[in-house]
């Protein structure tokens, strides 16, 4: 891909003066262009690249000389700040992040569908325009407004409706991530169904099907790789989410064996800690190990969506 | 060929499957029909030609009201299907394209299987009774492809999805995937134009076939075609019905001054 920009497509003619090798104001222009968008454009690739090798080498010492790896993934002990014998287990701040994500998912996943196909199928003109730009405004709500939410509003009301000690907890951090996830999903969902060629649907309502059957029986089969990539970019944004995420869950290093229990996320663990370590000491570089299981994580997962979403664009 | 309809006009009182009274349409505040008044003869394939605008396709798109999916389309006058205006209150929508089949000028099979292309508009009426195949599935599928000469291409392969066949045979299947629900009229929208001359000839010998059985209106750019493969025909120019003939007559004796330029190709 970085190729055919380097390689300019204009073939101009080299030595002999002949009439048509007249370099212009115009041409270096559009040279001088090209390059900048070359740049630009493989800037991505060496971002990518870059944060990858930084969190690595940070976390890398952890990796090679303190991390014993049954402890690390299959212990929920996490006592970095031991003086004396510090532990590193992660299991039950990967148990968090997996309860939240996980009902987020429940709660965004049917939300979202419902709405992209509310938009996508059924609302016409301008209740569609201006259902999409609301969503995209959704989107755009910063996190600390979402934690703020599930700190302010719904912690109280868990506490006075399930009659709970503390509102801060799996179901509080589920439901916002779930409603912060859910913009995006219902973007790239609204997409998908777009993407599905309008002859389907005409040829569907001719042959006498209802708007619902026309989604349910042409539609959504057509779009299903599509939604699904949608699901899986909303799970990554759910994995990697810190911010609302510290702030609802109730940051307790915990196994949850209910939705009222509260927990801690990777990410929060991060950014909760990492402020407080030596720079290059175990801890430090215990919670850039972290870094790197969140990088490959929600990399893999995109990746599979970017995949997936492709493969129909294909077929 | 053309003498056993020819024999059919001379009886006295001629069905009819379509008839338009005054219909006028407008797509926002564009006109694109002007009072037509159409009387499409039962059991017979009608042809519909004229130039490009000329509101042939939108006149067709009208008769099973797949025309309504723009939202911005006004009608009015009336067109009655078997004796029943579709544009009354109280007609539903599905009932008025389950007895109007249409194909469309692109191949649109569903991205899902043969078979199940076959069954999707049985699925859809057969819970709401009468007039549908009564066969089971596999004897639907079986004989409504065999009716468009299609069965033995593909009866190995009716797990496959739809999409993946020739353009002709995707014709072919849409054709078919009307006929479980026993529609009486078949609407064609230039059935043939993403088709060689092959699949041409095989979809008119097709539509030959189905003649009698089915009321057949098709519109078409191929005057060639038209003279071939319809029995009545219908010239159209700017949304207006200039003459409505025995296809023989009217591409032999035109009787209007704008039909002979068209058919000769003065214009269009």
């Amino acid at each position: 891909m970085a190729n055919s920009n380097a390689v300019p497509g204009a073939t101009v003619a080299r030595g002999g003066a002949g009439a048509f090798d007249r370099r212009d104001f115009d041409w270096y222009v559009d040279k001088a262009v090209q390059a900048l968008v070359f740049l630009c454009g493989i800037s991505a690739i060496v971002f990518v690249l870059g944060i990858f090798i930084f969190v690595f080498k940070e976390g890398v010492g952890f990796i090679l000389h303190h991390m014993n790896v049954r402890e690390f993934f299959l212990t929920p002990y996490w006592f970095p700040s031991d003086a004396d014998a510090p532990e590193y287990g992660i299991l039950a701040l990967m148990a968090g992040t997996a309860s939240v994500t996980g009902l987020a998912m429940l709660v965004a996943v049917p939300f979202s569908l419902g709405a992209a196909i509310y938009i996508a199928e059924f609302a016409s003109g301008k209740t569609r325009e201006t259902l999409k730009v609301l969503v995209e405004l959704l989107a755009a709500i910063p996190s600390v407004v979402w934690g703020f939410i599930g700190l302010v509003i719904m912690n109280p009301l868990i506490i006075k409706w399930f009659d709970v000690p503390v509102g801060l907890c799996v179901l509080n951090a589920g439901i916002i991530l779930g409603l912060m996830a859910a913009p995006i999903m219902t973007s790239i969902a609204e997409d998908a169904l777009k993407a599905v060629p309008d002859r389907y649907r005409e040829a569907a309502e001719a042959m006498g099907a209802t708007r619902w059957q026309v989604t349910y029986k042409v539609v959504l089969p057509a779009a299903k790789n599509g939604l699904l990539g949608g699901v899986l970019l909303g799970v990554g944004r759910g994995f990697g989410e810190t911010m609302a995420v510290l702030m609802a869950t109730g940051h307790a290093v915990n196994i949850p064996d209910s939705v009222f229990d509260s927990v801690r996320a990777l990410t929060a663990t991060i950014a909760a800690e990492l402020g407080e370590t030596v720079v290059g000491g175990e801890h430090y570089q215990a919670l850039f190990t972290i870094g790197i299981l969140l990088f490959v994580v929600t990399f893999t997962v995109n990746l599979t969506a970017d995949l997936i979403v492709r493969g129909i664009r294909k077929g | 060929m053309t003498a056993a309809p020819a024999a059919a006009l001379l009886q006295p009182a001629p069905e009819y499957a379509i008839d338009t009274k005054k219909l006028n349409l407008w797509y926002g505040t564009f006109q694109a029909l002007y009072e037509v008044d159409l009387q499409i003869r039962k059991g017979m394939i009608t042809s519909m030609i004229g130039p490009s605008g000329c509101g042939k396709s939108t006149y067709l798109r009208s008769v099973n009201r797949i025309n309504e999916r723009l939202g911005y389309v006004r009608i009015e006058g009336s067109i009655e299907v078997m004796g029943q205006n579709i544009y009354d209150s109280d007609v539903e929508l599905i009932q008025v394209r389950k007895q109007v089949g249409m194909v469309f000028q692109r191949p649109n099979p569903l991205p899902i299987s043969i078979r199940d292309n076959i069954l999707f508009s049985h699925r859809l009426h057969a819970k709401g009774g009468g007039g549908v195949h009564q066969g089971t599935p596999d004897e639907i599928v079986e004989e409504s492809l065999r009716t468009v000469l299609l069965w033995d291409k593909v009866k190995d392969r009716l797990k496959r999805k739809a999409t993946e066949l020739s353009l002709e045979e995707q014709q072919k299947l849409c054709i078919a995937r009307l006929l479980p629900v026993k529609p009486t009229l078949l609407l064609m929208d230039e059935p043939c134009s993403a088709l060689d001359p092959k699949g041409t000839e095989a979809v008119e010998e097709l539509l030959w076939e189905l003649r009698g059985q089915y009321t057949i209106l098709i519109v078409t750019h191929n005057m060639a075609q038209a003279r071939r493969a319809s029995e009545e025909c219908i010239f159209m120019l700017m949304g207006r019905v200039v003459e409505h003939a025995l296809t023989e007559e009217m591409f032999v004796t035109p009787t209007h001054k704008e039909t002979a330029d068209y058919i000769e190709g003065r214009y269009g």
